[in-house]
């Protein structure tokens, strides 16, 4: 009904990939049309959410700035659960961030554990495209790992020189659409879930407000 | 040479005298000068104690309260006897002689108990500093940097560790992050201006999370401890800063909040999220509106203590309370910010980044009444809860990280590579 109303669609978008890549000034670029130097590294996540147009529709999406650091993986299966698409991005200068995509695409399926594995939208990012000095990542090699892994999408960009990070977006907003259209089952299943953890903690309230056991005497 | 004092004055004198010696070599007071202080009758000296409290300024307080630690140490270590209660001592132990039955059952009541909890033995730690409330009259009143670093140093028996020389130790030990690290410092952000790379406070900083993570088996570099650091750097040399976390993670048993899947970070969030629904409901009905959940927030303030919107004054205050109060403080400093924002109405802005002073935060916390037999008690029903979700993510075939994983950490401490098995199926 309140889809009807506002004739808004609700997308939430997961940004994944190794810590220092840029997904932060890559998000806050697209989010607030600025870049700043230097960010905070993200613990845990954050997210923003940007109103865009697109094929006519009003798109609201929460964009979900992920911890870089391996360790946060064990907190990401909250974050990544209820994803409508994911970006992985990866720093063009370091090509270790590049060798990691495997494990960050497997992360995600795992975590996520989105229903359809195999068809999942992804869009790989090569950010930092403005450090040219001979030794980036090579548009083939990025390529080939993208042909290799289903056939995702890959796009370069940078945050600094804003080139291409806009297009990038909107390619993953519209591939979630994509996505919605046929899986529209999804959002129910996903309010579901919420509500089992809201009735969980009820319980415990319900003790808490229960008298406390007078201590036995020794 | 003995003195009885029985008037409250000469007692205040003799006082403001220890006072001045504890701030030129604290720590080190003279044994001589406490035999003085054997016969004082009781009465007087907690009258003029009281009487000390009621002085505006705390620069004497502080005095006061080491002075009452020291004397109690000095009295520990020569096994000064009290007469009249060894008599006391002595009937009871002949009661129980007399009722052997008694002793048995109360062994056997013993073994019903249930284990202990994380935050009992937290508990335990902190009644052993109750005399430390002694140094603030009020909770909520500043404390001066000065008064602060004898604190924290007093608190952390900064003396004892550094004889040990553990930091040394841990900075020559290998460390498989320092790329992370080093990425991460060259981030972070001290007093509004960024670290500049091979600085002085730099190297410190570098030093010091290397140290950090190794203070404690299983504990490896978790981005937010760069934010503790540079934050105790702002007033620690690196070994004593060392000192701090050390004793945070040791004394406070917060060392399972940078372990391996968090099973601290992951019990915090749930207590939090309990109190928040008790003492906040229009800000839980907020999260369940936006179909958020708690772990937004409880990385980002439990894991950095506070430190990371680079408001230092509110990451010392915080642990200033943390010291006196124990664990709850934790909790009190996040529902007097979650309430302050939704009384704001910008509950969105989880960064607070210039909207809350720290003076704000923490005189808020008072509001909120959180007692430690109510987190334990919370922190059993939320094991039984963790089972019950476990089961029933088995049965659709997921893996669900344990939240008191005691066993799951025995079998990784020590190995640091364990984190990459969570990612590689």
């Amino acid at each position: 009904m309140e889809k009807k109303k506002n004739k808004k669609v609700f997308l939430k978008v997961v940004i994944i990939g190794d810590s220092g890549v840029g997904k932060t000034s890559l998000i806050h670029r697209y989010t607030s049309t600025r870049f700043l130097q230097d960010f905070k590294p993200t613990i845990g996540a954050e997210f923003s959410n940007k109103e865009v147009v697109i094929n006519g529709k009003t798109v609201v999406a929460q964009i979900w700035d992920t911890a870089g650091q391996e360790r946060y993986q064990s907190l990401g299966i909250s974050f990544y659960r209820g994803a409508d698409c994911c970006g992985i991005v990866f720093d063009r200068s370091d090509h270790s961030s590049f060798e990691n995509l495997d494990t960050w695409k497997n992360a995600f399926l795992k975590h996520g554990a989105p229903k359809e594995e195999g068809t999942f939208p992804f869009l790989v990012i090569g950010n930092k495209s403005d450090l040219d000095d001979g030794s980036l990542v090579k548009e083939r090699d990025a390529q080939q790992w993208c042909a290799d892994n289903g056939n995702l999408e890959y796009i370069e960009t940078s945050a600094k020189d804003n080139t291409s990070v806009e297009e990038a977006f909107t390619k993953l907003i519209e591939k979630g659409m994509e996505r919605e259209k046929v899986n529209l089952v999804e959002l129910p299943d996903r309010m579901s879930q919420k509500n089992k953890t809201v009735n969980l903690q009820r319980d415990v309230a319900k003790d808490v407000n229960r008298k406390p056991q007078k201590k036995k005497c020794c | 040479m003995k003195h009885r004092i029985n008037d409250s004055k000469t007692l205040f004198k003799v006082f403001s005298k220890f006072t001045e010696q504890t701030r030129s070599h604290f720590g080190n007071l003279d044994k001589e000068e406490f035999k003085t202080f054997r016969k004082i009758p009781e009465s007087p000296m907690r009258r003029s104690l009281s009487a000390m409290r009621e002085k505006p300024t705390d620069s004497s307080n502080v005095g006061i309260c080491f002075i009452n630690q020291n004397f109690y140490n000095f009295k520990k270590e020569n096994n000064e006897r009290k007469p009249r209660k060894l008599s006391l001592k002595v009937k009871k132990r002949g009661r129980s002689m007399n009722k052997p039955l008694k002793k048995r059952r109360y062994k056997i009541v013993n073994l019903t108990k249930e284990p202990k909890t994380q935050l009992d033995t937290l508990e335990d730690k902190n009644k052993s500093k109750r005399g430390l409330e002694l140094l603030l009259p009020k909770k909520n009143e500043k404390i001066s940097t000065d008064d602060r670093k004898k604190l924290w140093s007093y608190i952390c028996k900064f003396d004892k560790k550094m004889k040990t020389g553990e930091f040394e130790k841990n900075l020559r030990k290998p460390c498989n992050q320092l790329k992370v690290i080093y990425g991460d410092l060259e981030r972070t952000v001290v007093n509004g201006s960024d670290l500049v790379p091979k600085s002085k406070k730099f190297k410190d900083a570098v030093k010091l999370v290397k140290a950090m993570c190794r203070s404690k088996q299983g504990i490896s570099y978790v981005q937010g401890m760069n934010h503790i650091a540079v934050a105790l750097l702002e007033i620690f040399t690196p070994e004593e800063s060392y000192c701090v976390f050390k004793s945070l993670v040791d004394d406070y048993k917060l060392h399972k909040m940078y372990t391996d899947n968090f099973p601290l970070l992951k019990l915090f969030s749930y207590l939090l999220e309990t109190l928040i629904e008790k003492h906040l409901p229009k800000v839980s009905q907020w999260f369940k509106n936006n179909s958020l959940g708690l772990d937004i927030l409880c990385p980002k303030w439990f894991l950095t203590i506070y430190s990371r919107d680079d408001n230092i004054e509110l990451f010392l205050r915080t642990v200033d309370l943390l010291f006196i109060t124990g664990t709850k403080a934790l909790f009190q400093v996040a529902l007097s910010i979650l309430d302050l924002l939704e009384r704001k109405g910008h509950l969105e802005n989880f960064n607070f980044d210039a909207s809350l002073s720290a003076q704000e935060i923490i005189s808020n916390t008072k509001n909120f009444k959180v007692s430690n037999k109510l987190l334990k008690s919370l922190e059993k029903n939320s094991s039984a809860l963790m089972k019950k979700t476990e089961k029933s993510k088995e049965m659709k075939n997921f893996k669900m990280l344990p939240l008191k994983s005691e066993n799951f950490l025995e079998q990784n401490s020590g190995d640091e590579s364990c984190h990459f098995d969570d990612i590689t199926i």
